[in-house]
């Protein structure tokens, strides 16, 4: 089942560049220039303005959401190569705003992130589901094509032989006007 | 106890910035030039004097010059190195424009160092020593090195001369 691999939660900071506040999991690893790299791309302008990004890199999908000049925070979600990154955007910001505005405490942190997983997880689940069905569905109307064809090939073989038993006749009684 | 400031690496393309950054940082230095994508920071303990000074140094990308740079890069800014390449005369142009944003950001007077890098390719130098040096008089930097950062040459003495310019 693919789910996101991990999350990251940074935080500027005027003299060290950025932090790692908290990541999920803890063994999830990162290094810190590409930390940086994602988060600088997303500061153009003198006054940076919240922003959605997505990015490709070593087999890894990324999405990040950077909230603006007043809180300077990132989310970032990395997800597996094979995953559309866009499918997260309103989920990520909805979770960074709920961490922003003190909706989640950080002791409830994980459990919280476990919940976006799980969220996540069930929404994979239902594209699942939706694409078996669509499968289940094709596989019926192949079916009923099939059995079309059947028909259409009985009766072609029907009208070759009328067709054959009248040419039969014609030659029998030499006439052409049947 | 370590006194931590915050340097900003400023100059054109290719002038040898990250070079240098990697040089002091103590990272592999790469001959083949990738441009740094925004910023880079690197940290590294210095000392002087008997005291310890813990540099956190911000390399940014040459791309940035005549753009609209987010203004946290330069808030906390302790120190300043002004960046050309001795082999390239518009980089050492350049310099004027690099003064102009870091001053529109930065707004109190801080140390200034200009540096002319890559003296180790003499054959090719389009920058004379005293062009640099009149140039270092008009930008009232408090200093002028040329360095080679390739080379390890007058890279540490840069970076000393700037710690004890800090306050």
């Amino acid at each position: 089942m693919p789910i996101p691999k991990g999350i990251i939660w940074l935080k500027w900071d005027d003299t060290m560049g950025i932090l790692v506040d908290w990541q999920y999991p803890q063994i999830f690893n990162m290094s810190i220039n590409e930390l940086l790299a994602i988060y600088t791309s997303q500061t153009m302008g003198n006054t940076a303005i919240p922003r959605f990004a997505i990015y490709a890199t070593d087999g890894l999908q990324i999405a990040s959401y950077f909230g603006g000049e007043i809180h300077k925070d990132m989310a970032i979600l990395i997800l597996n190569e094979d995953e559309d990154p866009k499918l997260f955007k309103d989920k990520l910001i909805q979770f960074y705003h709920l961490v922003i505005n003190g909706q989640v405490n950080k002791n409830s942190l994980e459990s919280r992130i476990q919940d976006l997983f799980n969220i996540v997880e069930e929404h994979h689940q239902e594209n699942q589901a939706r694409l078996s069905s669509i499968e289940k569905r094709f596989d019926t109307y192949l079916e009923i094509f099939k059995d079309f064809i059947e028909i259409l090939d009985k009766r072609m073989k029907k009208l070759e032989n009328h067709i054959l038993e009248l040419t039969t006749t014609c030659h029998k009684c030499d006439r052409n006007d049947h | 106890m370590i006194i931590e400031k915050k340097v900003l690496l400023l100059g054109s393309n290719a002038v040898g910035k990250t070079t240098t950054f990697k040089s002091i940082t103590g990272e592999l230095v790469d001959v083949s030039y990738r441009p740094s994508l925004c910023v880079n920071i690197g940290y590294k303990i210095f000392e002087k004097d008997g005291k310890q000074f813990g540099l956190r140094i911000w390399d940014l990308g040459g791309q940035l010059l005549h753009r609209q740079v987010w203004k946290n890069y330069y808030k906390e800014t302790s120190g300043c190195i002004l960046m050309y390449d001795i082999t390239r005369k518009t980089t050492f142009k350049d310099i004027l424009d690099w003064k102009k944003d870091m001053s529109r950001y930065i707004k109190r007077k801080v140390p200034l160092i200009l540096v002319g890098n890559k003296c180790d390719l003499e054959s090719k130098r389009e920058v004379q020593y005293e062009e640099g040096l009149s140039l270092q008089k008009k930008l009232k930097a408090n200093a002028f090195y040329e360095t080679s950062a390739l080379r390890n040459i007058n890279v540490q003495e840069v970076f000393l001369k700037l710690i004890s310019l800090l306050k």
